[in-house]
């Protein structure tokens, strides 16, 4: 069974048939479900070529980052959570997980504090 | 003292500006105030989660009792702005009447909690403190109701998280424990004075200055809200006019409209290319055709800040109480984007011999929300000193 995928937009029409040879190993494979999920959406959406185009370059030149290095991305994760939490370092530099929480230090007496209060919250 | 949160919300008419603060751990936001009806039917299913920026994706829906529970599921912030049918907000917008107020601010609040506990699925999140504004207009009457909305435990649901799985839900429970009101304009005095750690006063020359008095013009997206300071507390506010940027923002994107056949998804979107400066002053209606649209900002830009200097003029006048301050400050978001304008526009006034010569601090634009967060933080300080009376804790 072959099925015909097209893109109009960008003349690229890929036919596909139900296993393929790997031209590296000569091995006959099945295509994923995946793979035509992913197929019908790009044709969907005039991209085909595009997707072509990505597929064929990460297997021509693999990337070196993919040998498995999980503790690489632990840490690009953990950057990545730090920065969507918005962290913000201190004006004078220093980070805030110091003593920072407002207390009996703070050398405001308590009718400063209800003055500012009064005047301007309620 | 055990773990606190505190929460300051800025309640614009163009952005929501929160500024959190979880036992010393600052984080910022700004979310543009839209929301959009959520509808299944047209939810284009991402190709690839990790392609989805939450924060433009944050789809809600919320169950607390300051909100009519129509089981409605709505976008807010980002990705409201890009729907077809968005909200922005409307003229003379009642801030504490209005569904989209508590929308938009338990959905920011909860966006924070989310953040804080990326791995949870149902997230508890309590507010010690929590610091809002309100125009001077609705301040008086509006703070008390407003603050018996926002009390008490709030849920609220974010739809379609990214990198969550089937149904692709989190639950957020909020609980605001206390929470303070402050009026625009004069927070941001509070913000320009005081420091955000100590809370102590930081700009002793101010605080001088206004035993003369001092007059802060804070410009936002609806409102100008004027505050009279003397001797380092409000003394006259005027009521806020409606006049602020958005009507001139609306204009610029008619215009661009018709002329450039470019659409501008809302505000916000015309509103960060404005912050951005002038070389970005140009859209692109199709692909490689760059359209310079300056000439479309500038007039607007212009004849706002003229505007806003009569407002400042016809406030320095009428004000009894502070007639002979010293000082006039420019503060907000539009003021920021205008100041170019603004100068331009004073040097006129000088040579008709009415000199207003503003100031235009550091962060203007965030002041009102660095005020709220010390106003929080003493609204806690007075709280425990008060019990502190009983406890005996060293």
């Amino acid at each position: 069974m072959f099925r015909t995928y097209t893109d109009y937009v960008n003349k690229t029409a890929l036919t596909l048939p139900d296993k393929f040879i790997d031209v590296r190993t000569g091995e006959s494979i099945e295509v994923l479900p995946k793979v035509l999920e992913q197929i019908e959406y790009h044709s969907n959406n005039s991209t085909l070529i595009h997707l072509v185009l990505t597929a064929l370059n990460s297997y021509l030149q693999p990337k070196s980052i993919n040998n498995g290095n999980s503790i690489l991305l632990e840490e690009i994760r953990e950057i990545k959570r730090m920065m969507q939490m918005g962290y913000l370092p201190r004006g004078n530099g220093q980070m805030g997980n110091g003593p920072t929480q407002i207390n009996e230090t703070s050398n405001l007496d308590l009718i400063e504090v209800e003055d500012v209060l009064e005047a301007f919250g309620g | 003292m055990e773990k606190q949160n505190f929460l300051a919300v800025d309640i614009g008419n163009s952005w929501y500006k929160a500024l959190a603060s979880d036992n010393g751990i600052l984080s910022e936001y700004q979310l543009p105030n839209a929301i959009a009806l959520f509808d299944e039917e047209f939810y284009e299913k991402p190709y690839d989660d990790d392609d989805i920026v939450l924060e433009e994706n944050l789809i809600v829906e919320v169950k607390s009792p300051a909100v009519i529970d129509k089981r409605e599921i709505f976008y807010i912030g980002k990705g409201a702005a890009r729907q077809r049918d968005v909200s922005l907000t409307a003229f003379n917008n009642q801030k504490a009447d209005e569904d989209r107020t508590y929308l938009l601010l338990f959905g920011m609040a909860a966006y924070h909690a989310l953040l804080q506990s990326p791995e949870e699925s149902e997230i508890h999140y309590s507010i010690d403190q929590l610091a809002v504004s309100l125009p001077t207009t609705q301040y008086k009457e509006r703070k008390s109701r407003l603050k018996d909305k926002l009390a008490g435990t709030h849920t609220v649901i974010f739809h379609k998280v990214p990198g969550v799985q089937e149904p692709k839900e989190l639950v957020v429970k909020l609980e605001i424990k206390d929470i303070i009101v402050g009026a625009e304009g004069a927070c941001a005095y509070l913000g320009l004075t005081r420091d955000q750690e100590t809370l102590e006063v930081k700009n002793e020359e101010l605080v001088k200055e206004s035993i003369k008095g001092i007059i802060i013009g804070d410009l936002g997206g609806d409102s100008v809200d004027f505050v009279g300071i003397k001797n380092n507390r409000p003394v006259a506010s005027v009521e806020g006019e409606s006049f602020g940027i958005n009507q001139f923002l609306d204009n610029i994107i008619q215009r661009v409209s018709k002329k450039e056949m470019f659409r501008f998804d809302s505000r916000a979107e015309l509103e960060e290319k404005l912050a951005a400066g002038q070389s970005e002053w140009y859209v692109e209606p199709f692909a490689g055709v760059r359209k310079d649209i300056s000439k479309y900002i500038i007039p607007q830009l212009k004849s706002m800040a003229i505007k806003y200097l009569e407002h400042f003029d016809r406030v320095r006048s009428s004000t009894t109480e502070i007639k002979g301050a010293v000082r006039y400050i420019a503060v907000g978001g539009a003021a920021k984007l205008a100041r170019k304008q603004i100068q331009e526009a004073a040097v006129r006034w000088n040579e008709r011999g009415r000199p207003i010569e503003l100031m235009f601090p550091q962060d203007m634009e965030k002041l009102n929300v660095q005020g709220l967060m010390i106003l929080a933080k003493m609204n806690q300080l007075k709280k425990v000193q008060g019990n502190h009376v009983i406890s005996t804790k060293g």
